[in-house]
């Protein structure tokens, strides 16, 4: 899979939009100085968000000169597989579903050993449930399938 | 003379086998709440809080004080060896920290350079604390708004633009931080900013899954894209302490901005509001202006030194104007002033003749904690280090756990995982285009305290910008800020002029 995304110019172009948009939509709806009450919520964000499209122009510009090597979407593999475990969140709780993605990645994409991959879910279990249940009682999402056979 | 008697006064207090197991038992678990990515001082202090109701007050804040003190130190170990700062002080440490772990191979060596400048930051901010508390927390009143904006500005700034291979780039990731930090509440009224009716985005973008996602799981997207060439490629120092001992040449690369930024962090914790991450980012920005034997973000000893020495000394000097005059510095030391209310004690200048005991008893508890938060973690840096041998394939789904769960338990929402995983996306792309990360995340945490201050000081003159010129410690702000601008266009000028 040879697929690339376009950097170079990217960060620039976006930050400047941002900005364009961030000055609009302030000065539209939160309003940037009043004379009786003085500097209004927009006033801020505005005052950057003009500094930041001045140096976005500057940035593009000197950004056209330099030459970036392409991105692999290969590398994104990882992103797509922490969105589904966000997804999985919901279904079945979180714990379990960070055991099943470590467990899924390690078995089935590093094709890692059996050993390896069960010292990798001992130690993800050990950290979310030990430290951040057991002792930090953070109520992590028990999922709507772990709900419901607890409802029933 | 008086004040090195009731110290004395005070560690007698401390050694009491209560207290003594108190300061212990906060010590390791302020190590253990540093190190683990998204609980942070603030959120160990107000856990441990309601366990502190039987407790003696002197107890209470002992123990309080040393988790608070030695939270410090675990920050650094994740930033280190993960590049996921545990908490927003310890940010500046990875810049230089995990290359130095990773490139150039010597994580021991990193971690003791930290524990160290930590330790020496430690000392000079008690020191000062000691001789000079309420004194030095009268000075930090002399701040108001309109020199606390100067002081961010300049901070934001000297990072911002003296970070990295290019000036407009560290800009324009400064600004990126503060338009990010914009959404949300606005800072002085209250109604909903930039929140574009989402209920979610009306609290913000949370800091520490913002971090976590740009630095942390930002990390994780790049080792994906360079595999076989980083962690999996060291040679791990031995299982030893020996192995992971810093050279005497790195000792005395350590000691001078160590000493700078502990005087410098002492100064910037007793400013309201200014807390230890303002004094790192401060730290690390003051040692652009002297000179590093490895050039500063390539894993520099003086790097680690700076940053590290500051956040102790503020985290220290924060003690002052919560002690003398009931002003906490940050986020913690509010949680702490809720704890002295609660405990039944008035902070403020008579906190020290009514309650000595207390008072002097916190502060040689500060010392004791410093000592036992270098003993534990000069003992455990040596497993510590065993993690960078785990091989490339097996940290990725380990790390990427860590990730989730510390940046849900942040906000206890799967909004905070949503916001750790697009700023991973946003981190990502910033760092593969030669944008630096460190400037956004100062300018995300410090942005509010600069809106607040830049419009209270608008407010007070009336709207007129005099008010930054007219204050002799504002004008002098301005004046650093304006020189570090130029220094760098200048000597560039200089240098096109010679060619």
């Amino acid at each position: 899979m040879r697929a690339y995304l376009k950097p170079g110019t990217i960060i620039p172009f976006c930050s400047g939009a941002l900005s364009v948009f961030w000055i609009v939509y302030g000065l539209t709806r939160h309003g940037f100085w009043d004379s009786s009450k003085g500097p209004l919520p927009g006033f801020v964000p505005v005052l950057m968000a003009a500094l930041l499209f001045v140096v976005s122009v500057l940035g593009f510009i000197g950004s056209l000169k330099v030459k970036t090597t392409p991105d692999r979407l290969e590398n994104w593999t990882i992103l797509l597989a922490a969105g589904i475990t966000f997804a999985l969140v919901f279904l079945i709780g979180m714990i379990a579903a960070l055991l099943v993605f470590v467990f899924v990645w390690l078995k089935f994409y590093e094709k890692t050993g059996w050993k390896n991959t069960g010292l990798i879910l001992l130690i993800s279990f050990g950290i979310a449930w030990g430290v951040f249940v057991l002792w930090l009682g953070v109520p992590f999402p028990r999922g709507i399938i772990i709900d419901a056979i607890a409802g029933m | 003379m008086e004040n090195v008697l009731m110290l004395f006064g005070g560690f007698q207090t401390v050694f009491a086998f209560d207290n003594l197991a108190a300061c212990l038992l906060g010590a390791v678990l302020g190590l253990i709440v540093g190190a683990m990515p998204g609980i942070g001082s603030l959120a160990g202090c107000a856990l441990l809080l309601p366990l502190t109701y039987k407790f003696s007050p002197t107890t209470a804040i002992i123990m309080l004080g040393a988790l608070y003190y030695s939270n410090m130190y675990g920050g650094a170990f994740s930033a280190i060896l993960l590049n996921i700062p545990g908490d927003s002080p310890a940010v500046m440490t990875s810049v230089d920290g995990y290359p130095m772990a990773t490139k150039r191979g010597r994580p021991g060596q990193a971690l003791f350079v930290s524990n160290i400048s930590s330790c020496i930051g430690g000392f000079i901010g008690i020191l000062i604390l000691t001789f000079t508390g309420p004194a030095l927390a009268k000075v930090g009143l002399l701040f108001g708004p309109a020199e606390m904006t100067s002081l961010l500005l300049m901070a934001m700034t000297s990072v911002g633009w003296l970070m990295g291979e290019n000036p407009i780039r560290g800009v324009i990731s400064t600004l990126l931080g503060i338009i990010l930090a914009t959404i949300g509440m606005d800072t002085l009224s209250g109604s909903p900013r930039f929140n574009f009716g989402s209920l979610y985005l009306m609290g913000g973008i949370p800091f520490i899954p913002f971090v976590i996602g740009s630095v942390g799981f930002a990390q994780i997207i790049k080792i994906m894209a360079s595999r076989g060439s980083l962690s999996s490629q060291l040679v791990v120092n031995k299982l030893t302490i020996r192995g992971s001992l810093p050279s005497l040449s790195d000792l005395k690369r350590l000691l001078p901005p160590a000493l700078r930024s502990g005087v410098l962090g002492t100064f910037v914790g007793v400013l309201p509001g200014a807390g230890a991450t303002t004094a790192a980012f401060l730290g690390y920005a003051a040692q652009r202006a002297f000179k590093s034997k490895d050039p500063l973000g390539s894993g520099a000893v003086e790097g680690i030194a700076a940053c590290e020495s500051a956040n102790n000394a503020a985290a220290a000097g924060a003690f002052a104007p919560l002690l003398a005059l009931g002003i906490p510095g940050s986020g913690t030391g509010a949680v702490l002033l809720g704890g002295l209310i609660m405990w039944g004690l008035t902070p403020g200048p008579l906190l020290f003749s009514k309650s000595p005991d207390f008072a002097w008893g916190l502060i040689a508890s500060l010392y004791l904690a410093n000592l036992v938060a270098l003993a534990i973690s000069a003992g455990i840096i040596p497993f510590l280090v065993k993690i960078l041998s785990v091989p490339v394939k097996l940290m990725i789904p380990l790390i990427t756990v860590v990730c989730f769960v510390g940046s849900y338990s942040s906000s206890n929402s799967m909004y905070g995982v949503c916001i750790m995983l697009a700023s991973g996306v946003l981190g990502y792309i910033l760092d593969r285009n030669k944008y630096p990360i460190a400037p956004m995340l100062l300018a995300f945490v410090l942005a509010p305290m600069l809106e607040s201050n830049m419009r209270k000081a608008f407010i007070i003159s009336g709207g007129s910008v005099d008010i930054f010129f007219s204050r002799p410690i504002s004008l002098a702000f301005l004046f650093i800020m304006m020189a570090l601008i130029l220094f760098p266009v200048i000597k560039a000028i200089i240098r096109a002029l010679r060619k």
